[in-house]
């Protein structure tokens, strides 16, 4: 393996690592800012400020807020009822 | 599905109905997703929506919504059901259709709320819920009957088996066209509410339905568990019991991993030339994951006993028995419910103080739930005891290991009781006596508690492949860069940024025992406390030149610390403030930056200060 892509190599994970535990850790306003850069880049809708990413996303019971006290069941949590 | 019914703007319906009545089984029957349910009032404390499509192929949007015993809040999780209902400003959609769900066991509590709801003059439906077990128990509900003498459509519900929410899609189906009605904001009078009781006993009598179907067994249960002297001996044994399996049956997946995980760096060292890239895959990634990662089984054991008793109905009687106990320092066995959640995951614990009706004594709740040992300090402990507590039995079976466990578990409690006993001193007056719901005892559903059980699997493995990952890979790069200069003879780590921060930090960390490498596991470990583990892996892995480091951490620390840091290190973490994340909630719960401020400050102070009595009394005793 040569050095410089090595070194390349390490350089993108690390700088994604720091990224994503900026996002992960940071205040609201940094995350929604990051979501919006995010959407940005994927050509995708910006999100609405409030519409999501508060809590730690680690337990079933800290959701996403969107309204005081309610949280939203993701879209691919949802299944189709058969009958 | 029908593309054109889709585009129709889809109608969103509420449930709404009593604590514990099985709303949140219903809506994740309907949606197919997994809320969290137990068998307990007040697990759902916030709104949450999701949506499915109907038989017909209709959208429709349904809403959880915390159970309430009547339209006037009393608590600040039976305001959101209230908002929700009167359409206030901060929420964006008032309900089109409101579903009451009823417990059919105890019908008589769901109509009265029913009453209050047909008052709002909203389109409803009502579910009768638990009909399986309502029938076990003998009761035999005339449900054309109830429609009649209630004016709206009922239907029968079994919220834990697969279909048993037919009808009320259907039900749902029908209604989605009539969307858009009027409300009113009817609060009901003294009058109106004893008019209300009178119409109840009079349905009840007319539908069969005019006893409360308690079954025997559970009387018999009670008579043992909610007994003075039993009653207490019995709940101690059981936490402790929980807590020598977390040790007793988890040795031997532990050794599995931990024997997987050391296979896969020896290959992996040998498989990359030496680079940059292998140090980062083999001191920083799997030395750091494969420390944290090794913790799984006891994780699961835990959760194994704590959804058991959630599923079975004991967590109630629990805070009933520990009621007494918790008047002592000013609160109430509602209090118990909450600070028990907490042993999962402060921020579940922190939000469930929603049910908790005098603000003082949520905002206590509140403040001393972070002492409760989390889930995340369970790797931390299990490594420190795993290292410096010999793996032997005591006597009848009992192990060591699990006996230390089980005392950092009741140290802690006492230590919150401790706080909230300070926090209520001024006025430790009892305000609100303790009313509790008892829930019947259920069997436990194999089912719920093997998906419980998966979904714990699921929530550690994406901490440990999302935050502690990329935790692990920027502290790999501090603690490696810069590079040693020529002629260094000391670990590279020392002279990177995080040696030197480590070694900034030992300054403030060194009187209570803690080294260098300790002071570095610390600043990440206040993101999620197993990363302290990992980081520690990952730290170690970097200060020695030994290829199998990675997966030897426990015998590493053994040899490197001393018995007074350990017990440092254990009592810090009883005590230091629990992730950002939970700072983040209880500035979210209480409104205001003040109380997490608050918070940081006054676990810091009692971690630093209980860190140095024990390191000081251990290095006296220990010579």
């Amino acid at each position: 393996m040569s050095a410089w892509f090595d070194q390349v190599i390490v350089g993108v994970l690390v700088i994604a690592s720091a990224a994503f535990a900026c996002y992960r850790l940071g205040p609201q306003n940094v995350r929604f800012w990051m979501r919006r850069q995010w959407a940005r880049i994927r050509g995708k809708p910006l999100p609405q400020a409030n519409s999501g990413g508060g809590g730690c996303g680690d337990c079933p019971n800290a959701a996403p807020l969107k309204a005081r006290g309610e949280a939203r069941v993701a879209a691919n949590n949802i299944r189709k009822l058969e009958r | 599905m029908n593309a054109q019914a889709a585009s129709v703007a889809a109608p969103l319906i509420a449930l709404v109905g009593n604590p514990n009545c099985g709303k949140t089984a219903l809506f994740n029957l309907l949606t197919g997703s997994r809320q969290r349910v137990a068998n307990y009032a007040g697990v759902t404390v916030e709104r949450k929506e999701g949506s499915f499509l109907s038989p017909s192929g209709r959208r429709v949007r349904l809403l959880d919504l915390p159970g309430a015993y009547s339209l006037e809040p009393r608590t600040p999780d039976e305001q959101i059901t209230c908002d929700t209902l009167f359409g206030a400003a901060h929420l964006a959609d008032r309900p089109d259709f409101v579903v009451a769900v009823c417990d059919a066991n105890n019908l008589r509590q769901g109509l009265r709320l029913t009453f209050a709801l047909r008052r709002l003059g909203c389109p409803m439906g009502l579910a009768l819920n638990m009909v399986d077990l309502a029938r076990k128990r003998g009761l035999t509900i005339d449900v054309a009957r109830l429609s009649r003498e209630l004016g709206i459509t009922v239907v029968e519900t079994v919220a834990t088996r697969s279909g048993g929410a037919r009808d009320l899609a259907g039900l749902l189906d029908g209604i989605a066209a009539a969307a858009g009605a009027s409300w009113q904001q009817a609060i009901p009078g003294a009058e109106d509410i004893e008019q209300d009781h009178a119409e109840v006993r009079r349905i009840l009598r007319a539908v069969g339905a005019d006893r409360v179907g308690v079954p025997e067994l559970t009387v018999k249960i009670d008579r043992v568990v909610l007994h003075p002297v039993i009653g207490p001996i019995l709940l101690a044994a059981t936490l402790f019991l929980m807590f020598q399996a977390v040790f007793a049956w988890a040795q031997a997946p532990m050794n599995a991993i931990n024997a997987g995980v050391t296979m896969f760096g020896t290959w992996l060292a040998e498989v990359l030339p030496q680079s940059h890239l292998r140090s980062l895959l083999v001191d920083g990634v799997l030395a750091g994951l494969g420390s944290v990662i090794v913790f799984l089984p006891q994780i699961v054991i835990l959760f194994f006993f704590i959804l058991l008793l959630e599923d079975t109905g004991y967590l109630p009687r629990a805070a009933f028995m520990l009621d007494r106990l918790m008047g002592g320092v000013g609160l109430t066995g509602r209090s118990f419910i909450p600070l028990l959640s907490s042993f999962a995951c402060a921020i579940p614990g922190i939000m469930a103080t929603r049910t908790i009706r005098d603000p003082r004594d949520r905002l206590t709740t509140i403040m001393i739930a972070p002492l409760m040992t989390c889930s995340a300090r369970l790797p931390v402990y299990a490594l420190i005891i795993g290292a410096f507590i010999p793996h032997r039995e005591v006597s009848g079976g009992l192990q060591l290991q699990g006996l230390v466990l089980f005392g950092l578990y009741v140290f802690a409690v006492v230590a919150a009781m401790l706080v909230a006993f300070v926090l209520k001193f001024p006025k430790r007056g009892r305000g609100n006596p303790l009313t509790l719901e008892l829930p019947a005892y259920h069997a436990p559903n194999l089912r719920s508690l093997a998906i419980g059980l998966w979904q714990r699997v699921q929530i550690f493995l994406t901490r440990v492949g999302t935050i502690i990952l990329s935790l692990m890979i920027v502290l790999w790069f501090l603690s490696t860069f810069p590079a040693p200069p020529p002629g260094a003879t000391d670990p590279a780590i020392t002279y990177s940024i995080a040696g030197k921060i480590g070694s900034a930090l030992a300054v403030v960390f060194g009187p209570i025992g803690f080294n260098w490498q300790i002071s570095i596991a610390l600043v990440p470990g206040l993101a999620a406390r197993e990363v302290a583990v990992g980081a520690l892996g990952t730290v170690y892995a970097l200060s020695a030149t030994q290829a199998d480091v990675a997966s030897a951490l426990t015998p590493l620390i053994a040899a490197s610390w001393t018995l007074p840091t350990a017990l440092s290190l254990l009592a810090w973490y009883v005590f230091a403030p629990q992730c950002l994340s939970t700072l983040a909630t209880v500035k979210r719960e209480t409104n205001s930056w003040r109380y997490p401020i608050i918070m940081a400050a006054y676990l810091f102070g009692l971690a630093y200060l209980a860190s140095w009595i024990t390191y000081r009394v251990a290095l006296a005793w220990t010579g």
